[in-house]
């Protein structure tokens, strides 16, 4: 019960301080701009569909590997801040 | 006075754990990013009335409208509907101008024969689309019976994936008849467990039953009491069982209990033959087979009691406290049994972190990043084309495809290179 008492308390702060924030909403013409890209994309599908979805991979794999080694280079800074004992 | 020696062992301790902050750290942020990218973290916030449509007339197609609104933002490519019957057609359409426009989205199967379906969940595909959020949206469904037999087709607009919050309302003139629940509705539960508390919106979820009993019949019993202040008959409860590993397209309802008494206090005894492996959560929602009279709604919230058959291997709620007997004047016992109590995290404890995590993903910066990755999953190369390109069959079979599948190959083999060479000069 403390534990859940502690845990109702923690995220019915978390719950209003967060519901204070104003919700985010998707903008049509950011979402037809992807709709559109697709329909770009579908024009070389048609013919060389491997090679497609292939370029497709490997920016995207390319993105999230980068975006991860950067988010890994963040943490490493932050904990170097940490005070050790040696 | 700390012994030099205890001193010593204790930095040495403190160093070796100090070694292991990237992993600990790694480990943490990607068990992080797999909890952000949870598929049901991003489903949907369309909370709307349910609606359904009930006929036992062969051969003759009805249609159900479903009312949306405005406000839908996101890309859908699939919706739920819960059905029976042997065909299921239907699709989106934009409402403006006192008519329906032109179908935005349509199924992948519209028109054709999708199979057979005993109240199941049937996962329809259809035409990738992305909302407007200014533009006001109908679901059509039209259901058929080819066989004379009871045909339904029902669904929850909650079950169309994408974001934002519909708003019916001000319902549009030639929708008036739409606008409000119709048929049957989906009936609140609130569902007590064996062991557990309350759990709200007729989902209740469990812990077990584990492994395969592929032909136990578990007798469930509900008991509830509603409002049927309409006085209207409502006798057929159906359950959905949810493997809880997967997210809800995955599921398939296991069972359907009638029950033969109205009023306060409805028992239901339902046999369920469950396949009885890995965790399941159990939905229930009312539904009224009566093949006339679609006007019957079940309008109000219910208390029901849930208990297991004695074929269940398992009546623990997930998150609830383990059940511990101890035999009279065990003092040690009695005192774990407190210590449990005191600190096991409850079942509501468990709803109210999904309530904030669904807070949590409309919300910036968050919400962003999940606009983002709706929008990306959405993305597809097997739209319809901007430009329709006719290549001839014998051009595209001689030339094409093995050029398209040997620049593929040199494309990845440059992959591995390139990416060797990026890993070879990361310093971490």
């Amino acid at each position: 019960m403390i534990w859940s008492w502690i845990i109702t308390l923690i995220v019915s702060i978390l719950s209003y301080l967060i519901g204070l924030l104003p919700t985010v909403s998707n903008t049509s013409g950011f979402g037809s701009a992807f709709a559109v890209a697709g329909h770009y994309m579908a024009v070389p599908y048609q013919f060389i569909p491997y090679i497609t979805i292939t370029i497709i991979a490997i920016v995207a794999f390319d993105v999230a590997f980068e975006s991860g080694y950067l988010f890994f280079k963040i943490i490493y800074w932050i904990i170097k801040r940490f005070p050790t004992q040696s | 006075m700390i012994d030099p020696l205890r001193k010593q062992e204790r930095a040495q301790a403190i160093n070796i754990l100090y070694g292991f902050r990237f992993q600990l750290f790694a480990i943490v942020a990607i068990i992080g990013i797999f909890i952000f990218l949870d598929p049901r973290m991003a489903s949907a916030d369309i909370e709307q009335s349910f609606h359904s449509y009930s006929i036992n007339t062969g051969g003759t197609p009805i249609s159900a409208v479903q009312t949306l609104g405005t406000g839908l933002t996101g890309t859908t490519s699939q919706v739920n509907l819960w059905g029976t019957g042997n065909y299921i057609l239907q699709w989106f359409d934009e409402y403006s101008d006192s008519t329906y426009q032109t179908h935005v989205s349509s199924s992948a199967q519209q028109g054709g024969y999708i199979g057979s379906y005993s109240n199941q969940l049937i996962p329809i595909a259809i035409t990738s689309y992305t909302f407007d959020p200014t533009k006001y949206y109908v679901l059509r469904f039209t259901i058929w019976d080819l066989a004379n037999s009871d045909t339904r087709g029902y669904g929850t607009s909650s079950d169309i994936y994408t974001g934002g919050t519909a708003n019916p309302s001000p319902c549009p003139a030639g929708l008036s008849g739409y606008c409000t629940a119709r048929a049957v509705e989906d009936w609140y539960f609130n569902i007590v467990g064996a062991t557990g508390g309350p759990i709200a919106d007729g989902v209740i979820s469990l812990t077990g039953p584990t492994g395969t009993v592929a032909s136990s019949t578990v007798p469930v019993h509900f008991t509830g009491t509603y409002n049927n202040g309409n006085s209207e008959t409502y006798d057929s409860i159906a359950f959905s069982l949810f493997n809880s590993t997967y997210n809800q397209q995955l599921s398939t309802m296991y069972g359907q209990g009638y029950a033969t008494t109205t009023g306060n206090g409805i028992d239901f005894d339902v046999p369920l033959v469950i396949p009885l492996q890995g965790n399941y959560e159990y939905s229930a929602y009312l539904i009224n087979t009566t093949t006339t009279g679609n006007d019957t709604r079940l309008t109000d919230t219910a208390t029901s009691s849930f208990s297991y058959g004695s074929n269940a291997t398992s009546t623990d709620p997930i998150y609830s406290a383990p059940e511990i007997v101890c035999s009279f004047g065990d003092l040690f016992c009695y005192m774990k049994k407190a210590f449990v109590w005191l600190l096991y995290p409850t079942d509501s404890v468990k709803n109210s972190f999904d309530l904030l995590k669904l807070t949590i993903v409309t919300k910036p910066p968050v919400g962003y990043f999940y606009i983002l990755k709706d929008n990306l999953t959405g993305l597809t190369a097997t739209s319809s084309a901007q430009v329709a390109v006719v290549i001839p069959t014998n051009l595209k079979t001689v030339i094409f495809d093995p050029l398209d599948v040997a620049l593929t190959s040199i494309l990845w083999a440059l992959f591995g290179f390139i990416f060797y060479k990026r890993v070879s000069k990361i310093h971490l």
